[in-house]
């Protein structure tokens, strides 16, 4: 494939006037294919750590002949909301928008998504959902929403050690009313308590892939447990960064995954 | 209140969010607050802060733009291969010409986090477009200072771990207490982690006065010195300042004991504030601290805003702040 090296990206913000989302199409080099891929982020903190990662991986998709869609969900990022009235339905819409988008944007037949964290755990609720999904890419995913909340809440507790003069609030309560700078309501704590990504019994995808970089969730077991659930489910283990829980300021970017996902992609969505 | 993308520079490859209020301003005479990265965090700020700041802003009627410099968050590198501090001025003067063009802004009042501070700092001092500026925890100083940060923080987390909160905790009292705890991994940590770091940050304190004092006297200041003084002041002498330091910083501490003088004459006059917010750390992790923050400035801005706009969301001012250095209101812009 002959790739030009001239490559756009166009920031928009799209969606419902009340609700709008901050997106950013980035748009494939020559000859593209006739699969987008819309990028689903991590959560919070996350987010703002993986962001320059996500950002990257939309770049080489791009340039592997991918139009890319990458978005924050609604009261993240860019787009409208706060963070206090957010539930994980609200994003998983989110996520169908930007497909739409997407689909519209770059008139292509097929939609792949790849989600990091929490934002591998939507997408793959969405394609149970939405069962059009040509390819589903869960980096790292969060298997299971309580150990998500239990690990988030300790590193939460260990941030708050940081502190020079210890807070007087925060401590105590049965369920955390904010998590490493974020606030979480009740009904996005009950969503993720929830979340079980192992008890999915529906077709996801016709290509799955799942990317572990670290070892901690059981992301073997989840490759197992989908196999009924799509045409090709294969596992990597590549080894790298803890991108999102690492400081923000050394602003990593995992390539040896981000080459991984790409490679996968570019032999399954020819 | 409304947001927009801003393309800036020549080549539109800058990329901003513009907020403004749903009210027409006076696009003239109302400065436009344009909000630096801190470090490498995209525009929206350490825990989304940044976007927060600039819709509080725009709720009393103020246009902010929260910018991407280049190669960071959207924003793409620059083709001018200028030296990093350079670029850094130049893509924050291509974000003011493009305000400037598209939205008849003629003044603007730089505000970071970090190393946004320090940049807003230094465009503060030369720049006649700048206005006012705001510094979020800046933090400075050599590869000292940085180990320095280091010892406090790490001396503070096993202080805190093995304080007060350990005892608080029954299983890890319980087991203290009946000889099923590690002592000698204990004893190995108090001693290495909390007793060594702080004799080592006493160290260097003594270290920094003493070199200052000493450098002062001979050469009249260490370049890093004679350099940040000059900054400070020119800054300090052409607009308003806004300093917000976290509780304990060690950015504070770097700014006390190398312009401590200046700071105090400056704050002297009116020109520069001071605000400590208490119970936080560098990025604002708590959201009663992000609240603090966002109060302070709308009350900064308020003050030194030539005309005030009616607002609901500006509190009484900051007296439940501590605030290291009282002054009268400071001049309009």
């Amino acid at each position: 494939m002959t790739q030009s090296t001239t490559m756009t990206l166009e920031p928009f913000f799209c969606g419902s006037s009340n609700q709008r989302l901050f997106a950013c199409y980035h748009q494939p080099a020559e000859p593209a294919r006739d699969c987008g891929v819309v990028i689903c982020y991590p959560i919070w903190q996350e987010y703002i750590r993986s962001h320059r990662a996500c950002f990257t991986l939309a770049q080489n998709l791009a340039k592997a002949g991918f139009p890319v869609l990458r978005f924050d969900y609604a009261g993240s990022g860019d787009s409208a909301g706060d963070a206090e009235g957010v539930d994980l339905d609200q994003w998983k819409a989110d996520i169908v928008e930007a497909i739409n988008e997407l689909r519209e944007r770059a008139g292509v037949r097929m939609i792949s998504l790849v989600g990091l964290r929490l934002g591998a755990s939507l997408a793959a609720m969405v394609a149970t959902e939405y069962q059009n999904i040509a390819s589903l890419v869960l980096w790292d995913p969060v298997v299971n929403g309580r150990h998500y909340l239990a690990e988030t809440t300790h590193l939460h507790q260990n941030a708050l050690r940081f502190f020079f003069t210890q807070p007087k609030q925060g401590t105590g309560a049965q369920r955390p009313s904010e998590l490493l700078g974020f606030p979480i309501n009740p009904r996005l704590h009950e969503g993720l308590e929830e979340l079980d990504l192992l008890t999915i019994r529906r077709r996801l995808t016709r290509n799955l892939l799942i990317v572990e970089s670290h070892t901690g969730e059981p992301a073997q077991q989840l490759a197992d447990q989908l196999q009924p659930f799509a045409a090709q489910v294969d596992y990597q283990h590549v080894p790298g960064f803890r991108i999102w829980t690492e400081h923000t300021d050394k602003g990593l970017v995992p390539h040896n995954v981000l080459s991984a996902i790409v490679s996968w992609m570019s032999e399954v969505d020819q | 209140m409304k947001e927009d993308i801003l393309l800036c520079g020549t080549t539109q490859s800058l990329v901003g969010i513009l907020t403004t209020p749903d009210a027409p301003v006076d696009t003239a005479e109302l400065p436009v607050v344009i909000l630096l990265n801190a470090g490498l965090i995209h525009r929206v700020g350490p825990n989304r802060i940044y976007v927060k700041i600039a819709r509080a802003l725009a709720a009393q009627g103020v246009r902010v733009l929260r910018l991407d410099l280049s190669g960071i968050g959207e924003s793409m590198p620059r083709v001018d291969n200028l030296p990093f501090q350079q670029r850094v001025l130049a893509d924050v003067r291509d974000a003011m010409d493009t305000l400037a063009r598209m939205h008849a802004a003629q003044r603007f009042i730089l505000m970071g986090h970090c190393a946004g501070a320090i940049f807003s700092l230094l465009l503060a001092s030369q720049e006649p477009r700048v206005t006012a500026a705001v510094l979020i925890n800046p933090e400075g100083g050599n590869d000292d200072w940085k180990e320095f940060d280091r010892q406090r923080k790490e001396a503070t987390y096993y202080a805190n771990f093995y304080g007060r909160a350990a005892l608080m905790n029954r299983e890890r009292l319980r087991r203290l207490l009946t000889g099923q705890a590690d002592y000698r991994t204990i004893a190995h940590n108090i001693f290495k982690f909390v007793l060594w770091n702080r004799l080592a940050a006493l160290a260097f304190r003594v270290r920094a006065r003493l070199t200052k004092h000493i450098s002062a006297a001979v050469t009249n200041g260490t370049d890093e010195q004679a350099q940040a003084h000059a900054v400070l002041c020119a800054a300090g002498e052409r607009v308003p300042l806004l300093f917000i330091h976290t509780e304990g910083s060690t950015g504070y501490e770097h700014l006390r004991t190398i312009a401590g003088d200046e700071i105090d004459r400056l704050s002297a006059t009116g020109r520069v504030q001071i605000v400590i917010i208490p119970e936080t750390d560098h990025i604002y992790t708590l959201l009663a601290s992000q609240q603090r923050l966002i109060e302070v400035i709308q009350g900064w801005i308020t003050e030194i805003m030539p005309d005030p706009q009616p607002t609901e969301n500006i509190t009484e001012g900051v007296t439940d702040i501590g605030v290291a250095h009282s002054h009268e209101s400071l001049n309009p812009v």
